[in-house]
C-alpha cells in the first residue's frame, strides 16, 4: 500500500478519534514517524476536527469550572488556589463559589453536629439495648442453670416422685413433690395448680405420723419450676392448700388442692 | 475572554508545572468545544459536565503522558472527553435495557433542528453537512457526533470497516472545504 492508499483508507481519521486498538495505535505512529506527509495529514485531521468541535460549542454552566478547580484543589490540598491571572468578573465568582462553599460547609457541619447528636443518642440508645440485653442474658443463664438442675433431680435416682393429685375442689390440678429420702431435700413442681387470688398463696404440707407439717409456701408459677422446699424425714404423704398471703399454722382442709401418697 | 492566545507548548508547560490557573485557561478555551463534544454523546447536558469534570481531572493528572511530538493537545483532551462520554453511556446503557444502544444508531438525515440540537450555528457548515451523500452524513452523525467507534457503526450498519473508515474521511474532508480552506 502506498502513502496516499494510506491516508485515503480512513485509518488517521479514526486514529485521532481514539478508535483503533493499541495495535493500530502503534501502526500508524510507526508510519508518522516514517512519513512526514502522514503525520502532516494526522495534524490537518485533527485540525478539522478541533474546528469541527469549536463550531459547535456548549456553553458550560457558570460554576463547572470552578468545580473542577475545587475538584483538583481537593485532591491536592496543601497548595495554595491562585487565580490570579483571571479577570474581574472571574474573581467575583471565585469570591461567590466561596462563599458558597462556606455556606455549604456551614450546613455540613450543621448537619454533622446534628447527626453527632443523633449519633450520641444512638450509642446511648444501645448501650441501653445492650445492658437489658446483657440483662437477658443472665437471666436465660439463671433460668437455664435452674433447668440443669431441676433436671439432675427429676433423674437422680435417690429422689422419688410423689405425684400429687387433684382434689374434688379442683380435680384437674397436679403437682410433683421430688423427695430425697436420705438427705430428706424437697422440691416441689406445682405449675399445674389454678391461678391463686392474689392475697392468697400455696401450702405445701408433709404427713408426718398422721399431721401434717408446712414444709413452706411457695408463689405460683405457670412455667414449670421446681421449688425447694423445707426438708423434711419421714413423711407419708404430701398435700398443698390455698391458704392466706404468708401461710398458716394448721391447714384449712377445705382448701386442700392435691394430695399424694408415698410410694412405699 | 481578554487572555492572550497561548501556544500549545505554553499550555502544555503550565500543565506540567501543575499550574491550576493554566488548567483554567484551557477550560476558557476549550471546555466549551468539550462539553459540545461531550453531550452529544451522553445526551443530557448534566452528564456531559460530570464527564466534562472528569475528562479535565483526567488532563490534569495525565498530562506527562501526552506526547506533543505526536499530537495536538485539542486532540488528545478530545479522545478523552469522547472515552469519558462513551464509558459514561456504556454504563448506563448497561444498567438500562441493552436495547436502547441499538436504538440510539437510528439512522435519519439531519435537519435544522438537529444542527440546533448540536449548536451548529456557521450556516456554511451546515450547509455542508446538509450536502454530504445519506450515508456519509450517517457515518459523520454516528461517529464524530454521537461518539460511536468504527466498529459499532459497521457492526450496526452492516458496512464493511473499511467502508465506514473511508466514508468518514469523505466527510471530514468535505467539511475542511468550510474549516480549514486552504
Amino acid at each position: 500500500m502506498n502513502i496516499q492508499e494510506y491516508i485515503e483508507s480512513g485509518i488517521l481519521e479514526a486514529y485521532v478519534l481514539g478508535d483503533l486498538t493499541q495495535a493500530g495505535i502503534d501502526e500508524v505512529e510507526e508510519m508518522m514517524e516514517k512519513h512526514p506527509e502522514i503525520m502532516e495529514e494526522v495534524t490537518r485531521i485533527s485540525k478539522s476536527l478541533e474546528d469541527l468541535s469549536m463550531s459547535s460549542v456548549e456553553e458550560p454552566s457558570p460554576l463547572l469550572k470552578a468545580g473542577i478547580l475545587r475538584r483538583i484543589e481537593d485532591e491536592e490540598a496543601g497548595q495554595t488556589p491562585e487565580p490570579k491571572e483571571e479577570g474581574k468578573n472571574q474573581k467575583i465568582l471565585t469570591i461567590a463559589v466561596t462563599i458558597l462553599g462556606l455556606l455549604l460547609s456551614g450546613g455540613i457541619l450543621m448537619y454533622c453536629l446534628a447527626h453527632a447528636q443523633s449519633s450520641k443518642h444512638e450509642i446511648e440508645q444501645a448501650a441501653i439495648l445492650a445492658d437489658s440485653l446483657q440483662g437477658e442474658i443472665d437471666t436465660l443463664n439463671q433460668e437455664l442453670n435452674q433447668v440443669q438442675q431441676e433436671l439432675q433431680i427429676a433423674l437422680d435416682p435417690n429422689f422419688t416422685k410423689v405425684p400429687l393429685e387433684g382434689l374434688p375442689i379442683s380435680p384437674n390440678a397436679m403437682a410433683a413433690v421430688y423427695w430425697n429420702q436420705s438427705s430428706n431435700d424437697v422440691y416441689l413442681e406445682a405449675s399445674g395448680l389454678p391461678i391463686p387470688a392474689p392475697d392468697r398463696q400455696y401450702q405445701l404440707w408433709a404427713i408426718k405420723a398422721g399431721q401434717p407439717v408446712s414444709i413452706g409456701v411457695f408463689d405460683y408459677s405457670s412455667d414449670p419450676t421446681l421449688f425447694k422446699m423445707e426438708n423434711i424425714d419421714d413423711a407419708q404423704a404430701f398435700a398443698i392448700t390455698l391458704e392466706p398471703f404468708g401461710g398458716v399454722l394448721n391447714p384449712t382442709l377445705d382448701q386442700m388442692y392435691v394430695l399424694g401418697n408415698v410410694p412405699s | 475572554m481578554s487572555t492572550k492566545t497561548r501556544s500549545q507548548k505554553e499550555i502544555v508547560d503550565g500543565l506540567l508545572a501543575k499550574d491550576r490557573a493554566t488548567l483554567g485557561y484551557l477550560f476558557d478555551q476549550y471546555g466549551g468545544a468539550l462539553l459540545g463534544v461531550a453531550r452529544r454523546i451522553v445526551g443530557t447536558k448534566e452528564s456531559a459536565e460530570e464527564v466534562l469534570q472528569d475528562a479535565f481531572l483526567k488532563i490534569w493528572k495525565n498530562i506527562e503522558k501526552f506526547d506533543s511530538e505526536r499530537g495536538r493537545l485539542f486532540t488528545w483532551m478530545l479522545q478523552i472527553t469522547r472515552n469519558e462520554a462513551i464509558d459514561k453511556r456504556r454504563s448506563r446503557i448497561s444498567k438500562e435495557d441493552e436495547k436502547t444502544s441499538s436504538l440510539d444508531l437510528h439512522v435519519y438525515k439531519l435537519e435544522e433542528k438537529d444542527f440546533e440540537e448540536m449548536k451548529i450555528g456557521d450556516i456554511g457548515l451546515r450547509n455542508v453537512i446538509a450536502g454530504l451523500e445519506d450515508d456519509a452524513q450517517e457515518i459523520l452523525n454516528l461517529i464524530y457526533f454521537k461518539g460511536y467507534t468504527h466498529k459499532d457503526v459497521a457492526d450496526q450498519t452492516g458496512m464493511p470497516l473499511g467502508t465506514v473508515k473511508t466514508k468518514l474521511r469523505r466527510a471530514i474532508l468535505e467539511l475542511r472545504k468550510v474549516l480549514d480552506p486552504t
